[in-house]
């Protein structure tokens, strides 16, 4: 609001600063030192706040919680007039000689009225007066009060009411601080540290009470120190003695429960010492805090270990740490509050003392902790602890009415009044010292802040009072030599002075954003709790499966959803909300605020699902359920749809079966016919199953995006790859390989993908590559060409098809020549029947009635329509006639079955030759007349010793006959049967072949014997067509 | 010194010559067929006695050598008739043999042609069709002639072109032809072939001669492969530097009566024997499956063989 005038007053003070400078040099250097720095921190100040006004108004929020009161007119400066907001401020008590004329003390004002105004914006609750200004010096008169060994009820009071006011400064902090929370964004990174320094001083809290727990006399609560409790409660506290070992609690949680059954009682509390509740409770608080802070404390918390530092024991005489000042606490080891101080002084000087090296970190550290024991000492009340006998002695001494009313008929009550008032008692401690003086009420705040904290009698010295009063005259300079001027530099500006010079060097906070510290420490414990709740739902980089699983509560929710309506989301309420929103009006009040933000709970903030259920009626069945959610995965997804190659392959693969089943029954009936006996289960059954894709069992999927199930997709692809192994010829395979394959092909396909992916994605200047480019592409890439694909279906599909087909066929035939022998038999089944009671002693096929060597599994039966015990037995007799039969067996069987055999030649005579071209008739009388008119004999037909040799042509078609001795008889014959014959029927001579060939049929009839010559003729003719064939041969050669 | 070093210059002379090289290539020429046919061969063996080993045996078969080859269909299909007729000269020889001896009156030519038949067709492969099943059925008739024509066709457009230039030879050019086309690396010389190929360097086991008329097949083969690319080459060439002379200075062009006799047909010098071989190695695309996303560009891949 008065940020605008502030400006200028900043102007002025520059001014009057400038002229003081000129006129009056008798300033103290510091003087000037000091100031100007304070001043332009102050306009800074101001500025951001205009700004940060400004920001707000410029760009308003619509949202209620958000707004500013702040508006734009507001902003652009009504200058209020200064002399009211003094007048404002002037009861609070600064300062009431009025200097309203110095500039300085009118900048001065303006200043914190700067302050104040921040706050106020900020801070919308009345806080009482001196509380509002957390940034405001301590009041004067506070600090005068301070000095709480006075016998005055002022001083009493005094105390209490610093101690009031540092906590509400501080309470006041946080609440400035968390107003701004919600305007502010954190991050999470240092969640971790907090959780870890949260783990820490856990562990030393653990450690503290282990140890406080062991020394003390175990089991005995009887012994421990239960203050006033331990006699109202005397009964209850020796039975659970006698019960011990039956209270499965431990003694620490037993004192506390005990604590806590006395009512408004704290642990400390204690009917044989006096004060020592006051300062035991201060002085926890103390420790609590400073271990809280654990930005700078974590090194602090525990001993130091002499493996960490082995030396270190040799340099610190006197070890001390936050742990053991919490033991000794527990163990009520200190007397006074000097003792307690020292101790946590201690701490810190060993630290710097050990840690002498300047720039060493744990002194940054140390140094703050100092600083801040040095802010919370006030906190403690000054008391000595005193035995109760001695002080009633005392007391006796001096005739206290109180005193005497409170005897130890009622501990309780005496204790009670002790505690409720305890400047009563402490002022009667003051009452029993006379050393006490109020020689100097303003002593107290130098002693505050001299690390030292020198004795009380020594703050009686008249030295901190002078320095007060130097320091008062400083100010009074500062001030134009305003005399009344009480207020001086706050304790910080004291504190600064006070301190070891070395903190001078270190800034001792990182330049962190003050709000942000405060939201730091603040929230450090729940941020720690979130981070390590956070922390348990993984295991390494995995989730924990053994956590249980993350729930909404109402209260979370309730808490997201009014942060929404305070967000201005009336939709959101209107809407879902209504009756969420009432449960957690409801329960607020249960709900504990750790200060987090929204963002880290997550669960929370997740909006409600729609419902997707419906209810139709009342029956069981009548819930609808929409089909945008959960429904069942289609089917098709896990098999090959029916086209195309699919269907060519698993036809060649059904052949392939097929044909497999033949090779097998094949085998058996060799096996059969090598065999002397046969068994029953020789032969496994050879039955393959036919391929059935099989579809997944049902499963449910919430959206249309391809399915992630690593196992099934695997399999699937195993199966498909399977299949080919299948169509490439391999009956099976081993598993290793059948992986290897899988992985490579999935190794394959990812690469395929990618490069898809990455094509697809490519802009190129004249825009996206066509969806055929991309496949073409992608194939070259990675290695594979069109007419590789089509070659492979060509040949390696549709090709071995076609074989696969015509070896089925001859297969077929094969095994249908390996049974014909029994299949002859059919017809006339008796005579097999007789036939095979010569093979087998007793006819068993018969007796046992089944199919005992499993040919009806082969099918045969089935197939040949032969009954199964005859074909048996035939199978097995012709093992016994392949004997001589040899493997020719088979061949003069095949005409038999199927042709009719052809009636003989009708033998060449005088009649048939009438009925022939006349061309032939020469040759066949000379034939007859030759043969004394007999008819003429088929060569064949002859015995083999008279038939004419077959002139034999070598494959290569080289005749070498005719320069081997031994044929040369022969094959001279033959040539010179061929030279010199032809000739004269050169043209004969090929009708005559063909007219065998046609005459052959009509008629030739038998003849006994006949000619050789003649009948060589013809023969070679015959076979030389073959040789003559073979000129190929020649050229090959 | 060249003479020691290479054993086979008047071999691949020949054989440049049936492949279409009607020039006389320079030793240097031979020379530098002859390293690239060995490192061939070298690789050829070194592969097939992996093959081997992966199937356990410490020997190389027939098999072996022409798995290697059995994506060229065709030159399967050449092989396979080449050694069936070897099989079938061997028997005819044997039964030339047989003939002295046996009784003469015996009728066994149509056998024979059956026989032979049967012989010519026997030579099957483990990754054919035939061998998914245990049983085989006697050789039918229907055999698959459409791969074997197609497998034939870059055969028979061979023989066409060697008969187009054997058409117009005189008998003695063609007889002289005949001899060329004999030509091997292993007939008759089988100990000099594996001495030359390091046989017993290479692989363990010693090969057999089976093995030796594969490879001798398939040196031949590679030697007619690369002419027939350096000539391809050689003619691009020459065509260029034809185009480009006549640009130049057409004058020169113009033929008098008394000119010199003009320049023959060059041989084929070692630059295009170096360059064909360079085209036959360049990797097939095939070799870049799988090597996508993982530097699939630069790699270093094995003597591919021809």
């Amino acid at each position: 609001m008065s940020s605008y005038s502030s400006t200028n007053l900043r102007v002025q003070i520059l001014r009057d600063e400038r002229s003081r400078t000129r006129t009056n040099s008798i300033d103290p250097a510091e003087a000037e030192k000091e100031e100007p720095i304070d001043p332009l921190t102050a306009a800074c100040r101001a500025r951001y706040a205009q700004f940060e006004k400004a920001i707000a108004a410029i760009f308003p929020s619509k949202r209620p919680c958000c707004a500013t009161e702040l508006t734009v007119h507001e902003l652009l400066g009504i200058e209020e007039p200064n002399n009211s907001e003094i007048d404002i401020l002037l009861p609070n008590g600064v300062s009431k000689d009025g200097e309203k004329s110095t500039p300085v003390i009118r900048a001065r004002r303006a200043e914190e009225d700067d302050d104040y105004d921040m706050d106020e914006d900020e801070d919308e609750a009345p806080p009482p007066p001196p509380s509002q200004k957390p940034r405001s010096p301590v009041p004067p008169t506070i600090q005068i009060s301070s000095p709480d060994r006075t016998k005055s009820p002022s001083g009493k009071d005094s105390v209490t009411v610093t101690r009031e006011k540092l906590e509400a400064d501080k309470k006041a902090a946080e609440d400035a601080a968390k107003l701004s929370f919600s305007t502010m964004f954190y991050t999470l990174e240092s969640d971790r540290d907090a959780m870890l320094e949260q783990q820490k001083l856990d562990e030393s809290d653990r450690q503290v009470n282990a140890e406080a727990n062991a020394q003390g006399a175990p089991g005995k609560l009887s012994n421990a120190n239960l203050g006033a409790s331990s006699l109202t409660l005397k009964h209850l506290i020796a039975r659970i003695d006698a019960k011990r070992e039956r209270v499965a609690v431990s003694d620490m949680e037993l004192r506390n429960l005990m604590s806590e059954v006395k009512k408004n009682r704290s642990k400390w509390a204690s009917e044989d010492k006096i004060g020592q509740e006051e300062l035991y409770e201060a002085a926890e608080k103390v420790v609590l805090e400073l271990r809280a802070q654990t930005e700078h404390s974590t090194a602090f918390l525990n001993r130091v270990n002499k493996r960490e530092a082995p030396d270190y024991f040799n340099i610190i005489k006197q070890p001390m740490d936050l742990g053991t000042v919490m033991k000794k606490l527990k163990q009520l080891a200190y007397k006074s509050k000097k003792e307690f101080i020292d101790d946590l002084n201690l701490i810190w000087q060993n630290c710097l003392q050990y840690n002498a090296e300047p720039k060493h970190y744990l002194r940054k550290h140390a140094i703050a902790m100092q600083k801040m024991t040095q802010n919370l000492i006030p906190l403690i009340p000054d008391i000595t602890i005193r035995d109760r006998a001695e002080v009633e002695a005392e007391e006796a001494g001096a005739h206290d009415q109180d005193a005497d009313a409170e005897s130890d008929d009622e501990p309780i009550m005496s204790s009670r009044m002790n505690r409720k008032a305890p400047g009563t008692s402490k002022a009667k401690k003051g009452g029993a010292k006379p050393v006490r003086a109020e020689s100097t009420p303003e002593a107290k705040p130098p002693v505050l802040h001299v690390s030292g904290v020198p004795d009380i009698k020594a703050r009686d010295s008249p030295v901190p009072g002078h320095m007060l009063a130097e320091t008062s005259g400083l100010g009074s300079q500062n001030g134009f030599g305003s005399p009344a001027l009480p207020h001086t530099p706050s304790n910080g500006l004291i504190s600064t002075l006070d301190l070891d010079p070395a903190i001078e060097k270190y800034e001792i906070d990182d330049d962190l954003d003050p709000e942000y510290k405060i939201w730091k420490t603040m929230t450090k414990k729940a941020r720690a709790r979130a981070a390590s709740e956070r922390h348990k739902l993984f295991r390494g980089t995995k989730i924990n499966l053994d956590e249980p699983a993350l729930i909404r509560t109402r209260i979370g929710m309730g808490r997201y959803i009014r942060s929404e309506v305070a967000h201005g989301d009336q939709d959101a309420a209107a809407k879902d909300f209504k009756a969420p929103l009432a449960v957690a009006v409801e329960e607020q009040a249960e709900e504990e605020d750790d200060l987090l933000p929204n963002y880290y709970k997550i669960l929370d903030s997740v909006p409600e699902l729609p419902y997707n259920l419906q209810w139709l009626g009342d029956d069981e069945d009548e819930i609808d359920r929409y089909n945008d959610t959960l429904r069942p995965a289609p089917k098709g997804i896990f098999t090959q749809p029916p086209t195309g190659l699919a269907r060519n392959m698993d036809s060649n693969m059904k052949i392939m079966q097929d044909t497999r089943k033949i090779c097998h029954k094949i085998g058996v009936i060799k096996q059969m016919q090598v065999q002397t006996q046969v068994y029953n289960n020789q032969f496994a059954k050879y039955d393959p199953q036919e391929f059935v894709e099989k579809e997944p069992e049902d499963f449910l999927v919430s959206d249309d995006g391809p399915i992630y199930s690593e196992e099934l997709n695997r399999a699937a692809f195993q199966r498909s790859i399977g299949k080919l192994f299948y169509h490439a010829g391999f009956e099976d395979f081993q598993p290793t390989a059948f992986d290897l394959v899988t992985d490579i092909a999935a190794n394959f396909f990812k690469k395929i993908g990618q490069t898809v992916m990455l094509y697809s994605e490519t802009v190129l200047p004249t825009g996206r590559f066509a969806p055929d480019d991309i496949l073409l592409h992608t194939l070259a890439e990675n290695g594979l060409e069109i007419e590789t694909l089509e070659s492979y279906i060509r040949d390696d599909v549709e090709r071995l098809g076609v074989k696969l087909v015509q070896l089925n066929d001859r297969m077929r035939a094969h095994l249908a020549d390996l049974l014909r022998p029994a299949l002859n038999d059919v017809e006339n089944p008796e005579a097999a029947e007789e036939d095979m009671r010569h093979f087998v002693n007793g006819d068993f096929t018969d007796d046992i009635g089944d199919d005992y060597y499993g040919f009806k599994d082969l099918g045969l039966e089935r197939e040949f329509g032969m009954s199964i015990s005859s074909g048996l037995m035939r199978v097995l007799q012709t093992r016994i006639n392949s004997n001589y039969q040899a493997q020719s067996a088979i061949n003069p069987a095949v005409p038999h079955s199927e042709y009719k055999v052809p009636p003989p030649f009708e033998p060449l005579s005088r009649d048939i030759l009438k009925d022939q071209i006349t061309l032939v008739h020469n040759f066949f009388l000379a034939k007859l007349h030759a043969n004394n008119d007999e008819p003429l004999i088929e060569d064949e037909d002859l015995p083999i010793k008279q038939r004419a040799p077959k002139p034999r042509l070598p494959p290569t078609g080289k005749i070498t006959t005719p320069r081997k001795r031994p044929v040369s008889g022969q094959g001279g014959n033959s040539k010179k049967k061929k030279r010199p014959n032809p000739p004269p029927p050169v043209a004969t001579k090929p009708p005559s072949t063909g007219s065998t060939a046609i005459i052959a049929p009509t008629a030739t009839p038998p003849l006994s014997e006949e000619n050789n010559g003649t009948l060589k003729f013809e023969e070679k003719d015959v076979d030389n067509t073959p040789g003559m064939m073979s000129p190929e041969s020649i050229l090959a050669a | 010194m060249a003479n020691d070093r290479f054993k086979y210059k008047l071999e691949i002379q020949q054989m440049m010559f049936v492949s279409g090289e009607t020039g006389e290539p320079s030793p240097e020429t031979t020379g530098i067929i002859e390293d690239i046919v060995r490192g061939q061969v070298i690789e050829m063996l070194i592969q097939a006695t992996a093959q081997a080993a992966r199937r356990g045996s410490r020997s190389i078969s027939t098999d072996d050598l022409i798995f290697l080859i059995r994506h060229d269909k065709a030159k399967v299909s050449r092989l396979r008739t080449y050694l069936s007729w070897k099989e079938v000269r061997k028997t005819a020889k044997d039964q030339d043999r047989d003939v002295d001896t046996a009784d003469l009156v015996e009728d066994s030519a149509a056998g024979d042609a059956l026989k032979m038949r049967q012989k010519r067709a026997k030579i099957s492969l483990p990754w054919e069709v035939a061998s998914y099943f245990s049983e085989q059925p006697p050789e039918g008739d229907d055999e698959d002639d459409e791969e074997e024509a197609e497998a034939n066709v870059a055969t028979l457009a061979r023989l066409k072109s060697a008969d187009e230039r054997t058409k117009s030879m005189t008998k003695d050019e063609y007889v002289h032809f005949s001899e060329c086309r004999q030509a091997s690396f292993t007939f008759r010389k089988s100990k000099r072939f594996r001495e030359w190929a390091g046989f017993g360097l290479v692989t363990d086991a010693k090969p057999n001669d089976d093995i030796v008329d594969i490879l001798g097949f398939l040196t031949f083969e590679i030697v007619q492969v690369l002419t027939e690319e350096a000539l391809r080459i050689k003619d691009a060439e020459d065509k260029l530097q034809t185009s480009n002379k006549e640009n130049d200075k057409k004058r020169k062009r113009d033929r008098f009566l008394f000119d010199g006799p003009g320049e023959g047909r060059t041989p084929v010098e070692p630059r295009h024997i170096e360059e064909a071989f360079r085209r036959l190695q360049i990797p097939r695309a095939k070799s870049k499956a799988l090597r996508n996303f993982e530097g699939g560009g630069v790699m270093k891949t094995r003597v591919q063989l021809m």
